[in-house]
């Protein structure tokens, strides 16, 4: 059963509107309240995609968070002594699962936060029973960035199960009686207009669409810019560690820039080209060693899962020393923000992506449709070749060969994405990231082992470690091992797929697609 | 989910007004609460001033098509929903006259409260087929027991009939309407080894303030929170919620 908002403005008198409804309906004068309540998500909003709202009650001495749906209707509630600041933080049961699968380690950011006075208005039968919930509502929303900014005024109707004749009823009331027009938005999107903000400001992949027609050049800075906004957007959140998330999003759009760098060449000139992704590729290096150490610590948390309840507290000395090293390298991360020469480079590429000139390469002035077909055309025949010959001996190294080939394909067709139709681009792209998936799995579990191995070194020379610990190591390792050939097998059959004549055959159908639209665009421009 | 049957053989023991107060205080600490009102008289129906009835009655209530959600109807409280009682339901046990039945009632009971956190049955005071379906569905029987030679006897009986019938529900009986002046009482709550299971900790003491509850209708524990009696029902509850905890009875 969903709410309905009703905007008041100056016109409108609200005690005159009041007395109408007391004229029409019995309501219980309850008094008026006042209220704080902060809406919460993730960076990359994901309740809010999920069509739901998290908000938090605040109540003395703990808050209520209630998950709802954008109906007003309530999917799970808990009381807690505070907002949590990730799924993790609630207690064991129903709502923190669902919650987990929809946030997984992203932390719960408040969104915008509304401090409200409201009058309740609550209609009641002939049994004094509520039978509508009706307020009017006034307050002040404020952003993340501190702007507090006053909400119009607002009378609320909120229909209750088992009386929605008498919701109705009221609800008719206003509207024709009173003359009062439903609003479409909720309170969570109305505070967040009050503040300037817009819901799903941020997706963590970049969704541009570009013209087969136009100039590689131009559309090249379009794809770049939109990378470098990644990173600027993700900073905040990076340097204040506020979950793995943001680094990951940051380095991913690094490495993305690179690729787009190297991949698509004789565009730009080449010193500066050159310049670029050296320090692209430094400031991939500066955000190394902080992910590694995430990744190692996420991993923990699975490891700790698979371990028998009496074997898990062996894991907490590595816990702690992971945890040691990661801030270590989290300062180190800093410093490398805050030099000269990361302030340096945001100053030159922004001034290189704000640059109206062409490039002198060959590629620049060509429609970028052809360029890109070419390019990931190149990358697919260097998955190919690498994958074909594929066995149970192949060594290490072409595996990762294989990997890194299949990941500058991927980032070609994502870059790439709207200048081909739709269909064909998902089949190959699902069929191209389960490979990555299994390439992925395999890669992490032999890193994985690695560093257990090199952890395990250095508890041991620092004396930090027992027998049990060692050998709770031990056995990890051991687990890993054995995941490790099946992950390598199920790469030799997916890669088998991915480099068949009929993914071939689809991929030529995309490319020669894009060839189509991009002759008609031209004609028509 | 959890369901929890505030149950006794004998009527008039503090069966309702704990099923009232106890579900008032888990919805006001944040869970999602149901209470399902299974006493024709409709006693925790009238508590939240929700007028009795459920279209169809008995005969929908266990063969009908529509869910039973559709029943149900909002109180004043949020978080806190209620399923009508209806007079019909006198007649329940005519309609559960195959195991097959009382199955269906169980089931759809489940089904309704999947989307609660808490689902409590207010049960009519009698040993019948209902209360054979409430058996099976309820996780733990909170049972109110008034310290008195009969009610410690009443108890063995039922602990007698769950075993007899191999029911491994979980039993929690508390002290109700407790009058420390009196001399039985006290000897009765001082003697927990004559009980025949354990008793939880927590007293509810007699207190003119909730017969007031069927004048205000309204559970105690919203008008008048510092009452001794509320202040005790608050304490059942937290102490319930840890045993609810533990893990569950034997099967053996
Ligand atoms: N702690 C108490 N102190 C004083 N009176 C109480 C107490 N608990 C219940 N009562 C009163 O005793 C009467 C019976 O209580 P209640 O209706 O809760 O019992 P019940 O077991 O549900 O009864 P029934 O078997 O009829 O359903 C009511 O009038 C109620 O107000
Ligand atoms: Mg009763």
């Amino acid at each position: 059963m969903s709410r309905h908002t009703y905007l008041l403005d100056p016109s409108h008198s609200a005690a005159g509107i009041v007395s109408r409804l007391a004229q029409r309906f019995t309501i219980r004068r309850t008094g008026t309240g006042t209220a704080v309540r902060t809406y919460l998500d993730t960076f990359d909003w994901r309740l809010y995609r999920d069509s739901g709202l998290l908000l938090s009650d605040a109540r003395d001495g703990s808050c209520l968070v209630r998950w709802d749906r954008f109906d007003g209707r309530c999917r799970q509630r808990a009381s807690l002594p505070a907002p949590p600041d990730f799924a993790r933080d609630l207690p064991p049961g129903g709502f923190r699962e669902a919650l987990q699968a929809v946030c997984g380690i992203r932390r719960l950011l408040p969104v915008v936060r509304i401090e409200r006075r409201s009058e309740r208005l609550p209609v009641v039968d002939h049994r004094d029973k509520v039978v509508a919930r009706l307020s009017l509502d006034r307050g002040t929303a404020t952003g993340p960035t501190r702007r507090r900014r006053r909400l119009r005024p607002a009378l609320r109707l909120v229909p209750m199960t088992g009386y929605e004749r008498a919701g109705a009823g009221v609800r008719r009331f206003l509207e024709r009686d009173l003359g009062l027009a439903p609003g479409a938005e909720g309170e969570l999107d109305l505070a967040l207009a009050a503040v300037g903000r817009q819901p799903c400001d941020y997706a963590g992949k970049i969704e541009l669409s570009l013209d087969p027609a136009d100039r590689t050049d131009r559309t090249m800075k379009r794809i770049l810019a939109a990378l470098w906004e990644t990173m600027q957007v993700n900073e905040d959140g990076l340097r204040r560690d506020l979950d793995p998330e943001f680094l990951h999003d940051f380095r991913v759009a690094v490495r993305r820039t690179r690729s787009c760098l190297g991949q698509v060449r004789e565009v730009f000139d080449d010193t500066v080209t050159r310049y670029f992704a050296g320090e692209f590729a430094w400031l991939g290096g500066l955000t190394g060693p902080p992910r590694d150490l995430d990744v190692h610590l996420l991993n923990l948390r699975g490891y700790e899962a698979d371990l028998p309840a009496s074997a898990r507290g062996d894991l907490v000395p590595l816990a702690d020393h992971l945890r040691g090293r990661k801030q270590a390298a989290h300062r180190e991360q800093l410093a490398g923000l805050d030099s000269v020469r990361y302030r340096r480079l945001k100053r030159e590429w922004r001034r290189f992506l704000e640059a109206d000139a062409g490039g002198p390469g060959a590629n620049a002035s060509r429609p970028v449709g052809e360029v890109a077909a070419e390019r990931i055309d190149r990358a697919y025949a260097r998955v190919r070749k690498r994958g074909r010959s594929l066995s149970a001996e192949t060594p290490a190294e072409t595996l990762h060969e294989l990997r890194i080939a299949c990941k500058k394909l991927r980032y070609l067709i994502e870059f790439f994405r709207s200048l081909f139709a739709g269909g064909p681009v998902s089949a190959v792209i699902s069929a191209l990231k389960r490979l990555q998936d299994d390439l992925g799995d395999y890669n992490d579990l032999q890193v994985q082992q690695r560093e257990l191995r090199d952890t395990a070194q250095e508890l041991f020379s620092a004396g930090g470690a027992n027998a049990p610990v060692m050998l709770t190591m031990g056995r990890l390792v051991d687990r890993l091992e054995s995941r490790e050939s099946a992950a390598r097998r199920r790469v030799v059959e997916q890669v088998g797929r991915f480099v068949s004549a009929r993914t071939r055959a689809e991929l030529g159908r995309l490319l020669a697609a894009r060839a189509e639209t991009s002759v008609s665009g031209r004609g028509s421009s | 989910m959890r369901v929890l049957a505030t149950y006794n053989i004998k009527g008039g023991v503090g069966k309702t007004a704990a099923a009232v107060n106890l579900a008032y205080l888990a919805a006001a600490a944040g869970s999602r609460t149901l209470v399902c009102d299974l006493d024709p008289q409709g006693a925790a129906t009238y508590s939240f001033r929700i007028k009795m009835k459920v279209r169809g009655g008995g005969k929908k209530l266990i063969h009908g098509k529509r869910p039973l959600g559709r029943y149900v109807r909002e109180t004043d409280y949020e978080g806190l929903d209620l399923l009508p009682a209806d007079f019909s339901y006198r007649h329940l046990d005519l309609l559960l006259d195959s195991p097959k039945y009382v199955r269906r009632l169980t089931s759809r009971i489940r089904v309704l409260g999947r989307d609660y956190d808490y689902v409590f049955l207010d049960c009519a005071p009698s040993l019948s087929l209902v209360s054979e379906a409430v058996f099976a569905v309820a996780d733990a029987l909170i049972v109110p027991t008034i310290p008195t030679t009969l009610s410690r006897r009443t108890l063995r009986q039922l602990v007698r009939h769950l075993r007899q019938h191999r029911v491994t529900v979980r039993l929690l009986p508390f002290y109700s309407m407790v009058d420390r002046r009196r001399t039985l009482h006290r000897r009765i709550c001082d003697a927990p080894d004559e009980m025949p299971c354990p008793v939880l900790a927590t007293e509810i003491p007699y207190a003119s303030a909730v017969e007031q509850m069927s004048a205000r209708r309204a559970p105690l524990c919203g008008f008048a929170r510092t009452n001794p009696a509320a202040r005790a029902y608050a304490g059942l509850w937290d102490e319930l919620v840890r045993r609810l905890q533990d893990p569950p009875p034997d099967p053996s």
